[in-house]
């Protein structure tokens, strides 16, 4: 077993018995920590395959970012009308029956694909990434997406928007309701 | 002769052009943003948002045909087909769901208008436009990544308008279970487009196509299998087919009206759209199409969920009482109807030329649906009010002497709900039952498409006796509270008048819509391009 | 010895897949349903990243596709956020009233 196994054998075990507590574990705030874990695996594995912005950016937006919303949200709360509701063996049971059933189709589809031999060179770097993102294709033949990139900057605008706005409402609350629905 | 990458910038550089009244559309949503924060009127929100739409409606006309000539003037005298390379491809449906989106747009501003106030009037019509935007995208972005996020352009602000206009719980409780199902959906969408990169290696919609239906011309891989499964499932829950609908009746009946208008329409169009788009049935490979090779699995799934959705959705109309939530069974049972000019067309033989390709059926089904359902909330946004608010079928009663006139819209809409001769629906029904019965195949799935017709118009049957209902509470009941005398907004009432002369228009000349959704929908196939798919 | 190829990379993201639906299909908390997609995201992200690697066409395409999810699954946990914290604040309303009275 080269290095090169071994690391990806660590990295894979790691993310995926991580991701398994998040199923696992019954406190929203562990599950938290697990998903944590399960993205630092991933971003590790994303370096893994020389994709090292992607790694970076995974740490820095999501584990950084996204997951510090998750947990407050989780923090905040977690004394909510659906906290702790233990899961009924029957749930277990069909929900964790069906993955299982899900999960051994894909890994059939999986095993029989036809792998392409491994090629050594590296993944181009953020540079080329970055162009391409401003629409400057680095080779012909490629596409460019600019225009993808202009469309996240516009769900981000609103998202924006959006959050300012809910968080906003809050501070004024039952005077704007022109026909509130108790039915 | 252009070379290949004289062609790409070219396609790249021309591309701003063919996305004009999209920008136009998100540039008016920005500046209701800031709008919304210097002014917060209603009115002057409204007035906005009505100059942007009527802009991008200038700039769609002053384009007319013209961006389907440039874009084909980028490869003249060479040999590669801009389907495979271009990031934007306005031919096919790309003109018609960009008419189609800012048609609605249109409706549902005016919608909005009783839902609105001046606090909140930027916020909720800035949203509107950028989902107007996102909407005209879907049918003319050529790329698996534009696709995706043109539909989270659409996904996005939905959950914002369902949680802008009213805050009482039962919207609340609507608005995170759409949230938390739609974003699902998204997930599921994104690993099923995630096989198919793994598949090809390449994004562009059309190479991605003509790669597969290369490699599937024997049979059809399990991971392809598995990948266009897990996509119609996501879309499955767009279009609110079974078994992905269990979401719509409560969000029909939390929701603010104006919104479910919305959701009503514009998650099924797009949902249809982009499904007929990666399923390749818009323009066709020359190879065959993409997921079907020599099996008909791919039919016979959609043929199940058709069947079993517009049987599903009328069955359990027939037991409702709540107005909305009757519309939102009513829905997935017409999803049900729209799904079978999808069958017909994934189990056409790759040569044969019918006079209805089934795609075309599907549209004019959708077009003659969003008339009818969105006219009909607009009734029920107009004859709402807070000392008689409409919530049951029995609400109704009285209508017709009350308000004779919108009771009488009422009634055309229901009609065309139900299939009436001289409306609408009724064409579109036509259309997507012959096509489904004239369908050019062979024997064993000849027989199975013609029980699809029968089992739909039965359908339509049962389908009459809940619309029927709802015109005799109008009739011939007497009013639950005493009319009331408060001023009501026309706007509303203006939108559904709009509708109603479509529904009729097309109803009694289809051709008015059905020769642009047929132009919309050729059966040409697209060469497979050596030079792109020898990249593989 | 065997070579962890695309296909190892598969299973794990199935993996990660059957997990998140796992969530879905047990967790009765909002949040726990989003950690949820969050894992589904992820698998799809890897396949993405993985498949950028190992088909050797272009490189870049599935690192785009990548960055941009990433962007947009930071933008759903936010409007994620704000609307389960107003639905926590409106369905506890009953509870939460005399808290809201005392901080004015």
């Amino acid at each position: 077993m080269t290095f090169h196994d071994a690391l990806f054998l660590i990295l894979a075990t790691a993310s995926a018995v991580s991701a398994l507590g998040v199923v696992v574990s019954s406190s929203i705030i562990r599950s938290a920590i697990w998903l944590l874990f399960m993205l630092m695996g991933v971003s590790g594995l994303y370096f893994f395959l020389g994709a090292e912005f992607l790694g970076a950016a995974q740490l820095i937006v999501y584990v950084g970012g996204t997951m510090v919303l998750v947990v407050f949200g989780g923090m905040l709360t977690t004394r909510g009308p659906f906290d702790h509701v233990p899961v009924g063996l029957v749930g277990w049971v069909l929900g964790g029956g069906l993955s299982l059933a899900l999960f051994a189709l894909l890994v059939q589809a999986s095993l029989s694909f036809v792998s392409h031999p491994r090629t050594d060179t590296a993944l181009p770097g953020t540079g080329p990434l970055g162009l391409t993102l401003l629409g400057v294709p680095e080779t012909p033949g490629q596409t460019a997406y600019l225009l993808p990139f202009e469309i996240v900057s516009i769900h981000l605008l609103v998202v924006l928007i959006a959050a300012a706005y809910l968080a906003r409402a809050k501070r004024r609350p039952t005077s704007t309701h022109p026909e509130a629905d108790h039915g | 002769m252009k070379s290949l990458a004289d062609v790409q910038n070219a396609l790249l550089a021309g591309a701003v052009h063919f996305v004009l009244p999209e920008v136009v559309l998100v540039g008016t949503a920005c500046l209701l943003f800031v709008l919304a924060v210097v002014y917060p009127r209603r009115t002057a929100a409204v007035g906005l948002a009505l100059i942007g739409l009527t802009w991008a409606v200038a700039l769609t006309y002053s384009v007319g045909s013209g961006e389907t000539t440039a874009f084909w003037a980028f490869v003249e005298g060479t040999p590669y087909s801009p389907h495979l390379l271009a990031a934007i491809d306005p031919t096919g449906l790309a003109a018609l769901i960009r008419w189609l989106a800012l048609a609605s747009g249109f409706i549902f501003v005016l919608l909005a208008w009783p839902e609105i106030q001046d606090h909140n009037a930027g916020e909720y019509l800035g949203c509107l436009l950028v989902m107007i935007a996102g909407s005209s995208l879907i049918g003319r972005v050529n790329d698996l990544v534009s696709l995706f996020l043109a539909l989270e352009m659409v996904s996005i602000p939905t959950y914002v308008l369902l949680y802008l206009p009213l805050r009482g719980r039962g919207e609340q409780e609507a608005a995170v279970k759409y949230f938390l199902l739609s974003i699902l959906s998204s997930g599921v969408l994104l690993f099923g487009f995630s096989y198919l990169y793994g598949l090809t290696g390449t994004t562009n919609l059309g190479a991605l196509l003509a790669v597969l239906s290369a490699a599937h011309q024997h049979a059809i891989t399990p991971m392809a299998l598995i990948a266009i499964l897990m996509v119609i499932a996501a879309f499955g829950f767009r279009i609110s087919a079974v078994p992905f609908q269990f979401y719509a009746p409560d969000v029909y009946q939390g929701g603010p009206t104006g919104v479910v208008a919305q959701i009503a329409f514009i998650p099924k169009f797009i949902g249809f759209v982009a499904l007929v788009r990666v399923l390749g049935l818009v323009i066709r490979p020359q190879d065959g199409l993409p997921f079907e090779a020599s099996t008909t699995l791919i039919p016979l799934v959609l043929w199940v969920m058709a069947i079993v959705t517009m049987t599903f959705g009328n069955v359990l109309a027939l037991l409702q009482d709540d107005l909305k939530r009757l519309l939102a069974y009513s829905g997935i049972a017409h999803s049900g109807y729209m799904l079978i000019g999808i069958v017909v067309a994934c189990g056409l033989p790759g040569n044969s030329t019918p006079a209805l390709s089934g795609v075309d059926a599907t549209l004019f089904y959708l077009i003659a649906y969003g008339l009818m359902t969105v006219g009909a909330f607009a009734l029920i946004l107009y004859w709402n009010s807070q000392e008689r608010p409409i919530r049951t079928i029995d609400n109704l009663g009285g209508l017709g002497e009350s308000h004779p006139l919108s009771a009488a819209l009422m009634t055309v809409f229901l009609f065309s709900l139900i299939g009436m001769p001289m409306t609408a629906g009724f064409a579109g029904k036509f259309m997507l039952f012959v096509s489904a019965f004239e369908a050019p195949v062979e024997p064993p799935m000849q027989n199975l498409y013609r029980i699809l017709a029968v089992v739909a118009a039965v359908n339509a049957a049962i389908g009459a006796v809940y619309y029927l209902r709802i015109v005799g509470v109008m009739y011939l009941r007497d009013p639950l509270h005493p009319v009331s005398s408060a001023r009501r907004a026309v706007l509303p009432l203006f939108a559904a008048c709009l509708c109603a002369i479509g529904t009729v228009a097309f109803g009694v000349y289809p051709r008015l819509i059905a020769d642009s959704t047929q132009q919309a929908t050729p059966l040409v196939e697209v060469p497979g391009n050596a030079a792109v798919v020898a990249r593989m | 010895m065997v070579e962890f190829g695309f296909p190892a990379f598969l299973v794990l993201s199935a993996f990660l897949f059957a997990c998140g639906l796992t969530c879905l299909a047990t967790k009765r908390n909002a949040i726990g349903i989003l950690m949820g997609v969050e894992l589904i995201l992820n698998a799809a992200n890897l396949n993405f990243v993985a498949a950028a690697r190992f088909v050797p066409t272009f490189r870049l395409e599935g690192q785009v596709f990548a960055v941009l999810v990433i962007v947009l699954a930071a933008a759903e946990a936010a409007v994620a956020l704000a609307i389960f914290l107003n639905f926590y604040n409106n369905h506890a309303t009953v509870n939460v009233e005399n808290a809201t009275d005392l901080k004015g």
